[in-house]
């Protein structure tokens, strides 16, 4: 990052020649390390995706993202959703997980489970019942993305789960919901037709990170298994693998991408791994390697203040609102402590404050996940890149 | 007025004589034990070699398997009945049970993929055989098996490992263009393929059908 660190800058500074940066917003004061020196609000293209919140606008942006649908392949449930999910204990697990296999996992209402990638990428889509709650965990392969929704149908008020169209939008995995029929590109959340065209389903957070770092700090995990209702050959990626010799990395680490995206940027290599950030409209994209060396980031994002917090216990970044008890809040790190600098509270790496005068408040998380630059790029070209 | 155009095509000989004689000679020819043989391995080497294809049949190179499964070991899902005639895509279905050979060999069982690979299989064994057959006559009435072979080629297309055909990802290299343009055409490779081989065996079998004709018109000679 070397002088760049701290700041947020539109994807392709170059083309920012011709647009104005009226929008520019300093973020003011912010003299701990790591924390944001300026924040530009601007974009490389006309910002479609993050300057208008207009009804006719956005179903322009819908329209687009629905004819750009591409066929990936498979028919729909070709790649069969898992909506009978059953667990191992963490003992059972480690017999066939590594430590460095890949793992997204969730704490969802005192529920704390974990999904390999390696049978996730035969699916890519569990429904689970969560304490009698609806939720869908989803993964898709090709743009390396892990993202945890709940929703309700606008038809019928139902609970939302969800199946695989066998489509691409982007190059990402299209849902279908089976209340509606209507389709949801994983990374953009939002119906872009059918009968809840329009909604925008809510995020949960699930952690991207590795089976050894996730048993560590969750001991008591419970993880999916392989007894699915398929015969799958799990523990074979197709796409290759994450852990193992580069030379196998035929997709996740190679530039090539197989199907057309709207837009395109090389600002990183086209699988570089970023924290994808969307709030009100705006998104930034943190870079995922140099960010476990910064640690924290106080920024501004779709007018509200926001903190992005490195988790080194799971290799992961959270992003809250860093607003609480109705003032805006200044985080810094020393080693492994998170401290606000206006009232001296320390907070954990889930955005909860441990002591001092905050304590017991906990932060509002901003709905964040991993995912492969060229896909962000794709659904949002006006983001913001953190650098 | 059609049946008068294939009489005049074919010399005046009814278009169902042809088709009885060449049904005759490829009885016939399957009466040899040779023939019969080159039938099935071909067909044998080809559902193995579609399987391949498909994904039906995995090598893994970089994971031991073994950690997953017993090595060896057979799975077969109890909600077989359930899945056996599911698609996956046109023309390929899911797996209903899997045999764990080695720890870096798996070989998946659906029972529509083999029926169909056996199919084609079968077509590729009899162009193949027909070709073999024709060898053992004049040198200008042989016939060459390549029609048959290369119709065959499609076939091997169709499968998807995941969000992503098998070939996009192991010959097209993630060329975007040709990617799109072959899944926009995909379903119709299996119907390619089985009209390919069906119309090449017709043409070689009604050449085959011509030359036993005229070789026995003339001094015989065993085609054995």
């Amino acid at each position: 990052m070397g002088e760049d660190r701290g700041t947020v800058i539109p994807a392709k500074k170059s083309r920012l020649s011709g647009f104005s940066r009226r929008k520019f917003i300093a973020a003011s004061g912010l003299g701990a390390a790591g924390i944001l020196s300026a924040f530009y609000f601007g974009s490389i293209t006309p910002s479609e995706t993050s300057q208008s919140q207009s009804p006719a606008f956005e179903e322009v942006i819908l329209n687009k993202f629905a004819k750009s649908i591409q066929v990936g392949g498979p028919g729909k449930d070709g790649i069969p959703p898992i909506d009978n999910p059953k667990y191992l204990a963490v003992g059972e697990a480690n017999k066939i997980l590594t430590d460095e296999d890949v793992v997204f996992g969730l704490e969802h209402g005192g529920v704390v489970r974990a999904y390999p990638q390696i049978v996730m990428v035969w699916h890519e889509i569990v429904n689970e019942n969560i304490n009698g709650e609806r939720i869908s965990i989803t993964y898709c392969p090709l743009t390396g993305s892990a993202v945890g929704f709940k929703g309700l149908s606008k038809v019928n008020g139902e609970p939302l789960t969800f199946g695989t169209s066998g489509n691409l939008v982007n190059s990402n995995l299209l849902m279908y919901d089976r209340q509606s029929d209507s389709n949801w590109p994983q990374i953009l959340g939002t119906a872009i037709n059918g009968l809840n065209k329009g909604i925008t389903l809510n995020h949960l957070p699930v952690v991207w990170t590795t089976w050894g770092l996730w048993k560590e700090v969750h001991p008591d995990t419970q993880v999916l298994s392989t007894d699915t209702g398929f015969v799958k050959i799990y523990g074979y990626d197709p796409y290759g693998s994450y852990t193992q010799d580069p030379a196998n990395n035929y997709y996740y680490r190679n530039p090539a991408i197989y199907f057309p995206v709207l837009y395109s940027n090389d600002r990183f290599h086209r699988k570089k791994v970023v924290t994808g950030v969307m709030h009100k409209g705006s998104y930034l994209a943190i870079p995922k390697g140099e960010f476990s060396s910064i640690q924290v980031a106080n920024a501004t994002l779709g007018g509200d203040p926001i903190v992005a917090i490195y988790d080194g216990g799971l290799d992961t970044t959270r992003v809250f609102l860093r607003r609480a008890a109705g003032r805006e809040l200044n985080f810094q790190i020393s080693g492994t402590k998170v401290t606000d600098i206006e009232t001296g509270s320390d907070w954990s790496l889930k955005g909860e404050a441990l002591s001092g005068r905050l304590s017991g408040t906990k932060l509002t998380a901003v709905k964040s996940f991993d995912v492969m630059w060229f896909a962000w790029f794709a659904f949002f070209p006006s983001t913001l890149v953190y650098g | 007025m059609a049946e008068e155009r294939i009489l005049q095509a074919t010399g005046g000989v009814q278009l169902n004589e042809i088709l009885a004689s060449m049904k005759r000679n490829l009885v016939q020819m399957l009466t040899i034990s040779k023939y019969r043989k080159i039938v099935l391995i071909v067909a044998i080497a080809y559902v193995v070699v579609y399987l391949l294809a498909i994904q039906d049949i995995v090598f893994v190179a970089d994971r031991d398997l073994g950690r997953f499964n017993a090595i060896p070991s057979i799975q077969i899902l109890e909600n077989w009945r359930e899945l056996i005639f599911r698609p996956r895509v046109t023309f390929y279905w899911e797996a209903i049970g899997q045999v764990f050979l080695t720890n870096n060999i798996v070989v998946q069982f659906s029972v529509p993929n083999i029926l169909l690979g056996s199919l084609m299989g079968t077509l590729m064994g009899l162009n193949v055989a027909v070709a073999a057959y024709s060898l053992s006559c004049a040198r200008g009435c042989r016939v060459r098996p390549y029609g048959g072979i290369i119709g065959a080629l499609p076939s091997f297309f169709t499968g998807f490992a995941c969000c992503t055909p098998t070939f996009v990802v192991a010959i097209l290299g993630g060329n975007v263009a040709l990617s799109v343009g072959i899944l926009s055409v995909r379903n119709l490779f299996i119907p390619i393929a089985i009209s390919a081989m069906v119309l090449a065996l017709l043409w070689s079998a009604q050449k085959m059908a011509a030359l036993v004709d005229l070789a026995s018109r003339g001094p015989r000679k065993s085609l054995a």
